[in-house]
């Protein structure tokens, strides 16, 4: 998939403007961004529920940008199931084949439509209808509706919000190894920074209206290319200038005690939680206005000050170039 | 002050002022036109007038054309409603387009067809415009579109009389409607087409099966708008139950009586059929949809 200067506005407002994409076949990347960014509004141009008000998209090397919705390789997959409710789970998931250019005949699209309903594991569902299975199933039947027809992209938006968490944790994991092992092309929008590193290969950070930050998620979180990003997407404090991961942060008692090479922040802790067998302090830092999570072994109290001490080569420029994103590997190599 | 019992009876009670009047106006005429269209003659079977009235000639033209234009006034304006509604579905969220929509629906039935008999008749405004446009060479080359034996004005003036009910009765279907299923049908293939048969006509069938059976009930049962605009022969069943219950000699009189019984077992059945349908309807769609 090539997208090239796509723009769209609204009754004179800008929702996007010159968005640049190059997503690799069988890659899935994983779009960040908070609410209203326009994340949505990318996802429906590319399906081609929306025009765009310039711009093109390439798939396979052809121009779809003028191409119907429905003539379109494409498949999207909403925040919400959205099963047909008169429908029993075999016709919602056989729905694709039914109709337009990719029809089958009755059998054969029952036989693919149980044969897909047992890879989401839901093989003796078919005649069930929709408000008889859970929330968790019904989106797996939507993403066996939406992979049934074979597309040669995967657009989700946000497919696992109306779940519950302990849920969402376990059907991210599931989605991601079936994307993976049924060889997707997939752009997943999510306003969830774990959820965008579990299921992307690649990273891409959106805000108004434009990508900030590309890259492998490590690479992205390690190394945010501006303060928008790391405020978005990394742990630890920002500057004008630069950025200072958390892992770099110490929490020490206030003391007036300087050590060369390093530098302190005044940091007041706010509460502290227990994950993964270690000590997490969540503090403010008041001179940046920021908050920040910081490992520590060492004892404190609910609003005690303390001191956040780190070396100053730790600290990391930003290389703020925000402008053509490519995901290609090639393209990432040739930077 | 009510206790629970009371509670539960509480609606009928204040339903007992309408009920009163609908029983003793309607239901004592019913049963003066049954008694009255059993009082058979002597030597003959209960159901004299009725046997008679199947097998009249009369009767069974009206029939026929009463079904005619019940059945195309209701078709057509069920099609032109919900061509309307659907492509109108947004306009009409502004209460302006609204009123606009249903302000034939406030004119009653009898100005209507009159406006009709004003506009169409051969010496009508329309015909007149056409003449003195020069488009027809005399008024009487205009064609007959009002007492016609086709009565093409009597189902115009339904037409325009029921669009605005048939709008009425769909736009909170369609302003219900969950119009992300119409994406989902389009991203999975869909053309426009599909989207029609497979997201809005599940929503939309039940709720046009019941305005088609009151609409249908209703034209055939209604007396002004044939009255007005139909012709001598063959009239539509009100006007010819209206002929022979006023006629002279009083003789038609049980057959009259005979028909109106046909009429109101046809509505009634009408009823019964609605309530099961959108009762059934509730029962299977809203259920599931609130539970998705």
């Amino acid at each position: 998939m090539k997208v090239e200067n796509l723009a769209i506005s609204y009754n004179g407002m800008t929702v996007f403007s010159d968005l640049n994409v190059e997503l690799e076949k069988g890659k899935i990347m994983s779009l960040v961004g908070p609410s209203g960014c326009g994340k949505t509004t990318f996802l429906r141009c590319i399906s081609g529920l929306t025009s765009p008000t310039s711009g093109t998209i390439q798939l396979n090397g052809c121009d779809i940008t003028k191409t119907k919705p429905e003539e379109r390789p494409v498949v999207l997959m909403f925040q919400q199931p959205l099963l047909f409710p008169h429908m029993t789970i075999l016709q919602n998931v056989t729905y694709g084949l039914k109709y337009g250019k990719r029809k089958l005949k009755k059998k054969e699209r029952e036989e693919k439509g149980l044969a897909i309903l047992e890879k989401v594991d839901l093989g003796s569902h078919g005649e069930r209808y929709p408000h008889q299975l859970s929330g968790g199933q019904q989106q797996r039947v939507a993403l066996a509706r939406a992979l049934i027809v074979n597309p040669d992209l995967l657009l989700l938006d946000e497919p696992f919000s109306s779940l519950d968490p302990s849920l969402r944790s376990s059907i991210r994991l599931w989605v991601k190894d079936f994307l993976k092992n049924e060889g997707v092309t997939a752009l997943f929008v999510t306003h969830d920074r774990e959820e965008a590193m579990i299921i992307g290969d690649e990273i891409a950070v959106m805000k108004d209206g434009s990508f900030q930050q590309t890259g492998a998620p490590e690479e992205v979180y390690q190394n945010p290319k501006s303060s928008t990003v790391a405020e978005m997407f990394s742990e630890g404090v920002h500057f004008e200038e630069s950025f200072l991961p958390a892992n770099q942060l110490t929490i020490r008692p206030v003391s007036n005690l300087k050590v060369s090479d390093t530098e302190t922040i005044r940091a007041v802790i706010q509460y502290k939680v227990y994950k993964y067998g270690h000590s997490f302090y969540h503090l403010h830092v008041p001179s940046l206005k920021q908050n920040v999570v910081v490992s520590s072994s060492q004892l404190f109290n609910d609003g005690d000050h303390v001191d956040l001490t780190y070396l100053r080569s730790s600290v990391q420029p930003f290389h703020n170039e925000q402008s053509t994103i490519y995901f290609t590997d090639k393209a990432r190599q040739s930077r | 002050m009510f206790s629970n019992k009371a509670h539960k009876f509480r609606p009928y009670l204040f339903l007992l002022p309408g009920l009163i009047i609908v029983a003793c106006l309607v239901g004592y005429g019913l049963f003066s036109a049954i008694v009255e269209s059993l009082s058979t003659p002597e030597n003959e079977g209960d159901f004299y007038y009725y046997i008679e009235l199947w097998q009249n000639n009369t009767f069974l033209q009206a029939l026929g054309i009463s079904i005619w234009v019940a059945a195309v006034s209701t078709v057509i304006s069920i099609l032109v409603g919900l061509y309307l509604t659907r492509t109108m579905v947004r306009l009409f969220r502004k209460d302006h387009w609204k009123f606009l929509a249903w302000l034939p629906m406030l004119i009653p039935h009898f100005v209507a067809a009159y406006l009709v008999f004003l506009l169409f008749s051969p010496s009508g405004w329309v015909s007149s415009m056409f003449y003195q446009l020069g488009w027809i060479g005399s008024i009487g080359e205009f064609p007959v579109m009002v007492n016609d034996p086709f009565y093409l004005g009597v189902i115009f003036t339904y037409i325009w009389k029921e669009i605005p009910f048939v709008i009425l009765m769909l736009l909170p279907v369609y302003q219900e409607m969950d119009l992300r299923y119409e994406d989902v049908s389009r991203t999975l293939g869909g053309s426009k087409w599909t989207v029609f048969k497979t997201v809005e006509f599940p929503w939309v069938w039940p709720v046009s099966i019941e305005v088609f059976l009151i609409l249908f009930v209703f034209i055939l049962g209604a007396f002004e708008v044939p009255a007005l605009l139909g012709v001598t022969y063959p009239k539509m069943l009100p006007v010819l139950a209206y002929d022979w219950f006023y006629q002279a000699a009083w003789v038609n009189r049980p057959l009259a009586q005979a028909m109106m019984v046909c009429l109101s077992i046809v509505s009634l059945f009408a009823a019964i059929l609605i309530l099961t349908f959108s009762r059934r309807w509730r029962k299977k769609w809203t259920v599931r949809r609130e539970e998705i």
